[in-house]
């Protein structure tokens, strides 16, 4: 893969060292979108920085699975007016909807972004820093059948599944091309709430990982409990009512507390988590094709387009917007 | 030196001075925390963007030794600081030390200015002498008689701050109509731009407050509700440089408070007083600094201590130092200062003032539902305002000691996790909690909910002066520190019995407001001080702490907003308030920013 690097841009870094020498993990490298022609943003910039222990010159560059894993790019000092700083960035232009590897090569030595909490061990027993750009799809946390289970769980509890939606679908079909229609159809599930949930985790707030692995698991536990004829996936949205309301009861009859201990606390973070995750700009993983917008306008209109809806589109950049003006 | 005047802080206390000053080829530099995130350009995308997520963002948690909200979550604004690395921490009614995002207004050049909602009032001529007008009045709900041992009337009294007001507005860019506004404005050119169309659920709060303006009259007339002032341009600014865009209703879009405008229309002073200059030689920006403190020798301020981006320590010296870091910082850091030297401290503390009487607002409203449905994203923060409540004969005749400003908010609620996410919430340190225990709101119900709800809250909303008190006060905490290593703002306040009574009074006329204007069902009403965190609530209006006056026993600084004891050493920012006035603040520190910055010219003039 070709990959450009950016200019560098010494005040965006700068702007950027509160939170570099702050005592919260705040996860680097920071992605931002790019400004283009003809408002197709297929890459995003990916900004990586190196805070070292003091200002003298270092010898340090990133390697990384978007390009070939033996070409080495300088990282750049930055400078305050003419004054050399302990920050070592680099931007590169990467693809969308992509995940990476990366390591940084410190004085010949290979290291993990210090920045970064997100790391993979691969089955060469070597951890790579992980990164990943806006619209990325795949799992990073969950397993498949965490997943499954999610996506039927949040369908429940979302008001997508309903037959307003249906009818929202269907009226709306004629306006989605070929290549979306099955993505439609597909996505009346979850609109992607748990790709959002799961690169949230993932990143910027990891301290919830635990709750979902630990609950999911037992969520599972319960479900096959219930009915031990079908897989999760397969049952009927009847079992995933009962398992919300064994959690939001706090029915330890049936939930082991050993387990977990107050699945109604598991339940607020999930509930807050949909609805960021349905109402949050595409970018992030959810409210795909801005399905939740859409919805929500279409859900407030009522069947009459003289009523008030909510009119995302006009605030919100090309090409998910008609905004003319605000680039995103 | 290099220069002549350094300035701490660039936002509404800190951004006029220099302005001025570097229009009179006066050397200036800025010290700022916070980063500079500048507009969209041809070429470039803004950092601020129209993004749910910058507004409060994924959910943090406190990891503070010493306080005893230790674990809990919080979320931050895009432009807050982490308080993580810097805690505001305050004394809660269980007499806890809680760790706190409130008492922050924002930390980018700019300051609070960027994420604000622009609402831009003068304050009332009754603001500026709350001592000599309640001298010999029956104030109620006072029974120790505090009101009239702690009131002040400012050294400085409106018809000096008159000029300074309108150079504010024309410098900053504001939109809004003068008629209906009791303040004096003769002789003044009307610099206000045009305000844009109302968003139709307005129309509520317009005739509700028309109702109310007949009801309490000023010298037997009815008051007019009127467009309130909102430092957002609706047509070309040239002060500034900036055009309007040729579909101005487009500037509406309900990401307003909270939000950095990615576009400029929004007045922060970055893109209105400080972009206009950035260009001279004469004047430095130096974001992402922090100053750690103050040295002196004598009266002089004789150096600026401050940590660079990548925390190496830095010093620079100026003739003149103006801090301006909003209330709360500007007295921790003096407080610092003093604690780190001795003639530093015996100065600033020539008495034993120096973060006593912290004020922030009286404030609160009503909030109802309309029957019909509005798209409250096409919104600015607020579309009407009635003075009704702030004049003599109304706070006569329910014995308050001062009047109130009342406004509606247009753009709350207005964004989907908005209206989730502030649900019943009644401070920053309360998101989501109400919708989160709502685990009835699902699926159908969810549904139903949105439908009922979506596009039909309405709320009023007052701002009111509190009573100061010696007892309210900033100290630095005996244990939490920053990041740094460095004491962190330790908040100690509390209402007073006549700002409950007055938050009662305003509230209620809000929700008459609402009733009157044809909103029926179930309408909710009250003061900050039913919150459930009421010592929290600052709601971004930070003042006194270091209160001007012409006595120096009786004040941190002088009329001129000068410490005392010290030559060289300017407080600009909220700070320098002895009361709060009844309105939002930020018009009345740049203006007062603008006269300092007078004062200061004058000076430094040969």
């Amino acid at each position: 893969m070709f990959v450009e690097e950016a200019p560098l841009d010494p005040q965006y870094f700068l702007n950027l060292s509160g939170k570099i020498t702050g005592r919260s993990n705040i996860s680097f490298p920071v992605i931002e979108t790019t400004k283009s022609k003809n408002h197709q943003n297929t890459f995003n910039h990916v900004n990586f920085v190196y805070f070292a222990d003091s200002k003298d010159k270092i010898n340090i560059y990133l390697i990384g699975d978007f390009d070939y894993l033996y070409k080495k790019r300088k990282l750049h000092q930055i400078f305050l007016n003419d004054s050399p700083t302990r920050f070592w960035a680099i931007t590169l232009k990467l693809p969308i909807g992509n995940l990476f590897y990366y390591k940084f090569l410190v004085n010949n030595k290979l290291v993990t972004d210090p920045l970064n909490t997100l790391s993979k061990t691969l089955d060469n027993n070597i951890e790579w820093s992980v990164c990943f750009t806006h619209y990325y799809k795949n799992a990073i946390v969950f397993e498949k059948w965490e997943w499954v289970i999610l996506q039927r769980l949040v369908s429940y509890l979302l008001p997508f599944k309903t037959d307003e939606f249906d009818t929202f679908v269907n009226k709306h079909q004629g306006q989605f091309n070929n290549m979306t229609r099955s993505l439609v159809s597909q996505l009346n599930y979850d609109i992607g709430c748990v790709n959002f949930i799961d690169k949230l985790i993932a990143k910027d707030e990891r301290h919830h990982i635990i709750d979902y692995k630990l609950c999911l698991k037992e969520i599972k536990r319960i479900l096959l409990l219930l009915n031990q004829f079908q897989e999760p996936g397969e049952m009927d949205e009847y079992f995933y009512q009962r398992v919300y309301e064994i959690m939001i009861n706090t029915d330890f009859s049936l939930w082991d507390k050993s387990r977990y201990e107050e699945p109604d606390y598991f339940i607020k973070v999930l509930r807050r988590h949909i609805i960021t995750a349905a109402f949050s700009h595409p970018k992030y993983g959810g409210n795909t094709l801005a399905l939740g917008w859409q919805f929500l306008n279409a859900l407030l209109k009522e069947n009459n387009e003289d009523n008030a809806g909510y009119d995302w589109r006009q605030a919100i950049e090309k090409p998910l917007g008609t905004n003319t003006e605000y680039a995103g | 030196m290099d220069y002549d005047v350094i300035i701490i802080g660039s936002g509404a206390g800190g951004a006029p001075v220099a302005h001025t000053l570097v229009n009179n080829e006066i050397r200036v530099l800025i010290l700022e925390k916070g980063p500079l995130y500048d507009t969209q350009t041809e070429t470039k995308l803004s950092s601020f963007k129209r993004d749910e997520m910058q507004a409060y963002g994924h959910e943090k948690i406190i990891n503070i030794p010493g306080v005893d909200n230790n674990g809990d979550n919080y979320f931050s604004n895009f432009v807050e600081p982490d308080i993580n690395n810097e805690p505001h921490v305050y004394l809660n009614k269980a007499n806890q030390d809680w760790a706190t995002i409130e008492g922050y207004t924002a930390q980018a050049v700019g300051g609070g200015t960027q994420i604000y909602g622009g609402v831009s009032l003068r304050f009332s001529e009754m603001d500026f002498r709350l001592r000599s007008f309640n001298e010999s009045r029956t104030i109620k709900e006072d029974p120790n008689g505090d009101v009239k041992q702690e009131a002040r009337d400012w050294p400085v009294d409106y018809s000096i701050f008159k000029q300074y007001y309108n150079i504010a507005e024309s410098k900053i860019g504001i939109n809004g109509t003068r008629k209906g506004q009791l303040k004096d404005f003769s002789n003044q050119e009307d610099t206000y731009q045009q305000p844009l169309t109302p968003n139709p659920i307005s129309n509520y709060a317009k005739k509700g407050m028309i109702a109310l303006g007949k009801k309490y009259k000023s010298k037997n007339k009815a008051v007019s509700p009127y467009r309130p002032p909102l430092a957002v341009i609706t047509e070309n600014h040239p002060p500034s440089n900036r055009n309007a865009p040729r579909e101005k209703e487009s500037i509406k879009t309900g990401f307003v408070n909270r939000y950095g405008d990615p576009l400029g229309y929004k007045s922060n002073t970055w893109v209105s007083l400080l972009k206009p200059i950035s260009n001279k030689a004469n004047f430095t920006l130096l974001p992402n600094c922090t100053v750690v403190r103050l040295s002196s020798e004598s009266s002089q301020v004789k150096q600026v201590h401050y940590l660079q981006p990548d925390g190496s320590p830095a010093t620079a010296s100026a003739k003149i130092i103006v801090v301006a870091c909003s209330a709360i910082e500007s007295v921790r850091l003096l407080k610092i200062s003093a604690k780190t030297e001795s003639n530093f401290d015996k100065r600033i503390n020539q008495n034993n003032l120096l973060g006593k009487y912290f004020l922030t607002h009286c404030f609160g409203g009503a909030n109802g539902f309309t029957k019909e449905r509005y798209d409250k994203s096409k919104s600015l923060d607020a579309d009407w305002a009635i003075d009704c409540c702030a004049t003599e004969e109304f706070v006569n005749e329910f014995g308050l000691w001062a009047g109130s400003a009342i406004y509606n908010n247009t753009s709350d609620s207005a964004l989907p996790i908005s209206s989730f996410r502030t649900m019943g919430s009644q401070d920053l340190d309360t998101l989501w909690d109400t919708y989160e225990t709502r685990s009835d709101l699902i699926n159908n119900k969810l549904l139903e909910h949105i439908q009922q709800t979506r596009g039909k809250n309405l709320s009023i909303s007052f701002i009111a002066n509190q009573v100061p008190l010696f007892s309210n006060r900033i100290e630095l905490h005996p244990k939490v520190k920053d990041k740094w290593g460095i004491p962190s703002a330790y908040i100690i306040k509390n209402w007073h019995s006549h700002d409950r009574y007055l938050m009662k009074i305003m509230s209620e006329q809000c929700r008459d407001i609402l009733t009157l204007g044809g909103i029926s069902g179930n309408i909710s009403s009250g003061g900050v001080d039913g919150s459930i965190n009421p010592r929290a609530r600052i709601a971004n209006h930070v003042l006194g702490g270091a209160r001007f006056g012409n006595n120096r026993e009786d004040a941190v600084l002088d009329e001129n907003c000068r410490a005392w004891d010290f030559d060289n050493l300017y407080v600009t920012d909220g700070a320098f308030m002895p009361t709060s006035g009844s309105a939002n603040p930020t018009l009345t520190i740049q203006a007062n920013a603008f006269r300092v910055a007078d004062i200061i010219l004058e000076r430094l003039s040969p």
